[in-house]
């Protein structure tokens, strides 16, 4: 299988905190990988390096063979990548429906002029409406189209975060902790969207700390610690992993 | 039921609008009525930048100021066509309003706020110091208005009466009005909103924030330089006093006062704010004062201003309807 996101030696140093240091990675076409570690591993940066909120100190990132470095965020969304937010960041003040009608903005594709005078224009804001219904009947919230983002609970905001996401077509999909802060049936539902959306050959990259999430739902895993890549297998091989463990709950006493 | 009930009342407020001349005896009641409407479209579009982006322009009155002095140029100078130069000093007014977008683009709150200020007041200086070009302080007299409209050799309109220049206000308010209204339901619109609640995250669904940003303030400027070109041909008389900061914070306390990041918001604004230092001659010197108390008043207990109260209280109106994409 081919590997669509390649990073090479990223690097991305907060005045003297190196946040991520010399950073290798690949995701394979069709797989969920997941990026684990301890709080301020580095995971969300790499996130944003790779979504380009950040620019890197260092290294390369190509998307498709394509460096992704040089883009703006927007960019980035119509090469195909979306993502999510850990703490979340939906529009607050727009309603459910506006949230992911937003998003169809590489579709819609508005200018002055078309706006005012062009009904094909109005018919791709239908079009784009009539999207962003099916999206929020997919993660269950159809129901609540017409509240304010801000009104719906952090498992809800997740949703809509993932909707969001998922209305732009991505080919990859960043993930970041889906599931933190929900019950255990919220999870469920989440981990069978995850599912579902892989079925769709939409590629995963996930950051989660649910442990027995992630054993279930990855194909690999990339462990983070300190900004450096710490282990990369298998979930029963990095389970296994003795310098994981140790990352994770400390050196035993000698 | 709702649909032809809202054609009807729309079409109800036009007919009283066309017939509002006839019932008005007092001229100088005519003139405030006139004036409202140019504060209508300022209004209008300051709250375009303020109210649907969140970004604090305090240099509206220089967009004003631009599009009354630069039509008055086109038509004294070089003697093009009132009809021609309304479209042209929106269009230059509207290079003026990518010029100071360009470098705003970075800035937020405050920073924002004050590098707007200060291309207002360098507007405002630029007035008075071009002499040559501006006639400085004392301002241009005697500016020609509109040429009288010439229909199968009889003339229709001939720009002589207020009346007139109602009609001609009332079109342009009309037109540009549409215009926003249309842009906020729009996919534009909704952009806007996401650039307000969150700039990064609109980038992060595809939105090039740098292209929206930019075409907002262009269109801002763009309806502010009609407005001044209006100003201009109907006061016969322009002055860098007609464009000062507190011409700025008047508009602004009619976007605010009047209901922020809503589209009638700033109607009610504009008429409400002309009319009442009419009311309160006597405290004149107190206007300032007052209107930022209000200010104050309104963004602490009615963020969405009057219009968002008054949408409160009307039963079959919740606060999700006033939400633009329900209006289509």
């Amino acid at each position: 299988m081919t590997s669509i996101l390649n990073v090479e030696g990223l690097t991305k140093h907060f005045g003297g905190l190196a946040a991520v240091e010399d950073f290798d990675l690949y995701v394979k076409k069709g797989e969920i990988l997941s990026l684990i570690g301890p709080n301020g591993a580095g995971k969300t940066t790499t996130f944003n390096l790779i979504t380009r909120l950040e620019l890197p100190t260092r290294g390369r990132i190509t998307f498709k063979g394509e460096s992704l470095t040089e883009l703006r965020p927007h960019e980035i969304v119509e090469r195909g990548i979306a993502r999510t937010f850990q703490m979340t960041r939906v529009f607050r003040k727009m309603t459910l429906l506006e949230n992911v009608a937003v998003a169809q903005h590489l579709t819609i594709r508005p200018n002055l002029w078309s706006t005012l005078v062009s009904p094909s224009e109005r018919k791709r804001e239908k079009e784009g409406r009539k999207k962003a219904e099916e999206m929020l009947q997919f993660v269950n919230l159809f129901p609540k189209r017409n509240e304010l983002a801000a009104n719906l609970s952090l498992g809800e905001q997740k949703r809509l975060e993932l909707a969001i996401a998922l209305s732009m077509d991505p080919e990859l999909l960043l993930l970041d902790e889906p599931v933190a802060g929900m019950n255990p049936k919220e999870t469920e539902e989440i981990i069978d969207l995850i599912r579902i959306i892989r079925e769709k050959g939409i590629t995963v990259l996930l950051i989660e700390h649910d442990m027995k999430m992630v054993m279930g739902i990855s194909e690999r895993i990339i462990v983070l610690n300190y900004g450096r890549k710490i282990a990369e297998g298998l979930p029963e091989e990095v389970s296994q992993n003795p310098i994981v463990l140790e990352a994770y709950l400390g050196r035993r006493h000698q | 039921m709702r649909l032809p009930l809202k054609i009807l009342v729309n079409l109800l407020i036009l007919v009283g609008l066309i017939y509002l001349p006839w019932t008005i005896k007092n001229p100088y009641f005519l003139h405030i009525i006139i004036v409202s409407g140019i504060f209508v479209l300022l209004a209008s579009s300051l709250n375009l930048i303020t109210g649907y982006t969140g970004r604090l322009n305090l240099g509206h009155a220089a967009f004003y100021g631009i599009g009354a002095y630069s039509s008055t140029l086109l038509v004294m100078r070089l003697g093009i066509s009132v009809w021609l130069a309304m479209p042209m000093a929106g269009l230059i007014t509207v290079f003026f309003g990518v010029l100071i977008g360009i470098p705003c683009l970075k800035l937020k709150g405050s920073y924002l706020a004050i590098t707007t200020l200060a291309f207002g007041e360098i507007t405002r200086l630029a007035m008075i110091n071009l002499v040559p070009l501006t006639n400085g302080p004392l301002g241009i007299r005697g500016i020609p208005g509109p040429p009288p409209i010439i229909f199968w050799n009889s003339t229709l309109v001939s720009f002589e009466s207020k009346t007139s220049y109602y009609y001609l206000l009332l079109a342009l308010c009309l037109v540009c009005l549409l215009i926003v209204r249309r842009l906020l339901n729009s996919q534009i619109g909704k952009t806007f909103l996401a650039i307000r609640e969150d700039e990064v995250r609109a980038g992060t669904v595809g939105i090039d924030t740098t292209q929206i940003k930019i075409m907002n303030f262009a269109l801002a400027a763009f309806f502010a330089g009609i407005a001044g070109s209006f100003y201009a041909h109907y006061v016969r008389f322009v002055s860098p006093d007609s464009f000062t900061l507190n011409e700025t914070f008047t508009i602004l306390t009619m976007v605010v006062v009047g209901g922020l990041g809503t589209f009638y918001g700033p109607i009610a604004g504009g008429v409400i704010f002309t009319f009442l230092p009419e009311f309160l001659r006597a405290i004149a010197e107190y206007r300032m004062m007052i209107y930022g108390l209000m200010m104050s008043v309104a963004i602490i207990f009615m963020p969405e201003g009057i219009v968002g109260i008054l949408q409160s209280w009307i039963p079959w109106r919740s606060q999700k309807d006033s939400k633009p994409e329900s209006t289509q």
